[in-house]
Parts: structure tokens; C-alpha cells; sequence
């Protein structure tokens, strides 16, 4: 599968989804022990909110007043 | 970016499948909103597989909306996957590391963790919406949205896989902090093979 990052196309991985993740051998599970150890230690430190404002729309009827709000204000 | 962005899970529409101004028909004519010329898989999976794959619960696709014109300028896909890490004489010092975020099976010896998988991310190219936001607000959407699922179902660990570029992999390893600790062949032996960078990320 494929992702855009600002401008650019970039691949990322056709079949992500419906693969199974296996991580096998010593030095790479020691690669993804140290990656999670590392990451661990970042997110003690990390900011989690973004700096916008995110609005979730829950069940149907909310989605259905923003569309109809959405396709008033494009009329 | 404007003023924030309104997110959605699209079964919000497949559940409304009974009602005139919802259900499967009305989601594909919004996704025909959704143009991504510079990559056709971005637009195919939204427009051809993303409600296949959130019926039968492989992932879940969410779109995102910028405030307050309520454009689509972008979806992303979520999945959560087990990640399955099979160690031969691993250290007490790297069980430690990877006891954080997962349980060992004493008669496998393996750990598995629970992980959230972006599989798709992606911007809408159409009348230029896609400058409302930028690769890294759409990323810390999806995170959000993770942390969100993580407060109800657990987990620890974000993941994804990216093509081998220096670009991509200075967005998610410098710019959002993102660790790689594998490669990943594909298509081997033909003229596609590639590799694939899986990165992750503890929430």
C-alpha cells in the first residue's frame, strides 16, 4: 500500500494488512527489542496531544447532520 | 491547517445502510471525492477495497475532514495485528525490553504483542485540499485516533511499513519518532521486488 506524505508518493506495503508479523532470529528480535526500548523511553518524555483540534463523529446520526451540513454550505 | 479536522469511521456509514442519506452506495460517492493522481493504489484501496476490508474486519478505514469548510482531504487505515517475536538465546537484559509491552508464552517461549498497523495513509489531491494539511497532521490523526483506541482496548505498539526511501524514512524516524527493526522483502524474484521498512512506535 502506498502512502503521500505532503507532496510526495511514496510505497509502503501492498500486503500490510493481511500479513502476519513474525519477528525471528536473535539479532532481529534484538533489533526489535532495542526499538521498542528506545521508543519506551521517548514516549515517557513525548507530547500525545496534537496541536489541533480533533472532532470525532460517533453513530450514524452525527454523520449524517455533518454530511447534511456539508452538502448545504456546497449547494 | 485551519481550524482542526473531523474524523470518521466509515462503519458510521455502512451501519446507516437503511437510511436514504447513508449506507454503502452514498460512502462510494463520497469516495469519489478522493483523487490521488500521483499514486492510484492510495485512491484504488479507498475506493475498491476499504469497505470490503472494514466488513470483513481486517481494518478500518477513517476519513478526515478539514475545518470548518469540511473538505476530505485525507483517510487513513487502521488494522490491529499480533506482532509474534521468536527469540533464540535471548539475553535477560533484551527479555527486559520486550517484556514492556508483551507476556511470554512459557510453553513457546515466544512474546506477542497486540499492535495497531497504519496500513494506508493518505492525502486528497483534488482541487488542491491536499495543502489543508500536511503528511504530519494526518499522521498525528491516525495517532490519536489509535490512543483513543487504545484507552478502550489496550496495546502499546504502532506500526507500518514503508518503502526504502530517505525522504519517507526521515518523516517517520526524525520528524515522529518513529523506530525501524525490520526489512521486509516483497515480490522477490520479480521485476517489483522491493524491500519494505517496518518501523514502530510505542504509544
Amino acid at each position: 500500500m502506498r502512502a503521500i506524505v505532503d507532496e510526495e508518493v511514496v510505497d509502503m506495503a501492498t500486503s500490510s494488512i493481511t500479513k502476519t508479523f513474525i519477528v525471528e532470529g536473535k539479532e532481529q528480535a534484538e533489533k526489535f527489542a532495542n526499538a521498542i526500548e528506545e521508543s519506551y523511553q521517548e514516549s515517557l518524555h513525548r507530547k500525545t496531544t496534537p496541536d489541533f483540534e480533533i472532532t470525532y463523529l460517533r453513530g450514524a446520526a452525527e454523520v449524517k447532520e455533518f454530511m447534511a451540513k456539508r452538502k448545504k454550505a456546497n449547494v | 491547517m485551519y481550524d482542526g479536522v473531523t474524523v470518521f469511521n466509515i462503519r458510521e456509514y455502512l451501519s446507516g445502510e437503511n437510511d436514504v442519506k447513508l449506507g454503502e452506495d452514498e460512502l462510494r460517492q463520497l469516495f469519489s471525492e478522493f483523487f490521488c493522481d500521483k499514486n492510484p493504489d492510495v485512491e484504488r484501496f479507498l475506493r475498491e477495497q476499504a469497505i470490503e476490508f472494514t466488513k470483513k474486519n481486517q481494518s478500518v478505514t477513517y476519513l478526515v475532514f478539514s475545518k470548518p469548510d469540511d473538505e476530505l482531504i485525507g483517510y487513513f487505515t487502521l488494522a490491529v495485528k499480533p506482532i509474534t517475536v521468536n527469540p533464540k538465546n535471548f539475553s535477560n537484559r533484551m527479555k527486559n525490553k520486550i517484556a514492556r509491552v508483551s507476556e511470554v508464552d512459557k510453553e513457546t517461549g515466544t512474546y506477542t504483542l497486540s499492535a495497531y498497523l497504519i496500513g494506508q495513509l493518505g492525502k486528497n489531491f483534488r482541487n488542491e485540499v491536499n495543502t489543508k494539511i500536511t503528511g504530519e497532521e494526518l499522521l498525528q490523526t491516525a495517532m490519536d485516533t489509535i490512543r483513543e483506541l487504545q484507552y478502550r482496548v489496550g496495546g502499546m505498539v504502532v506500526f507500518l511499513e514503508a518503502e526504502c526511501e530517505e525522504k519517507l524514512l526521515n518523516f517517520y524516524e526524525l520528524q515522529n519518532g518513529f523506530k525501524s527493526f525490520d526489512i521486509r522483502e516483497v515480490k522477490c524474484g520479480t521485476e517489483n521486488a522491493h524491500c519494505l521498512v517496518q518501523l514502530l512506535k510505542v504509544l
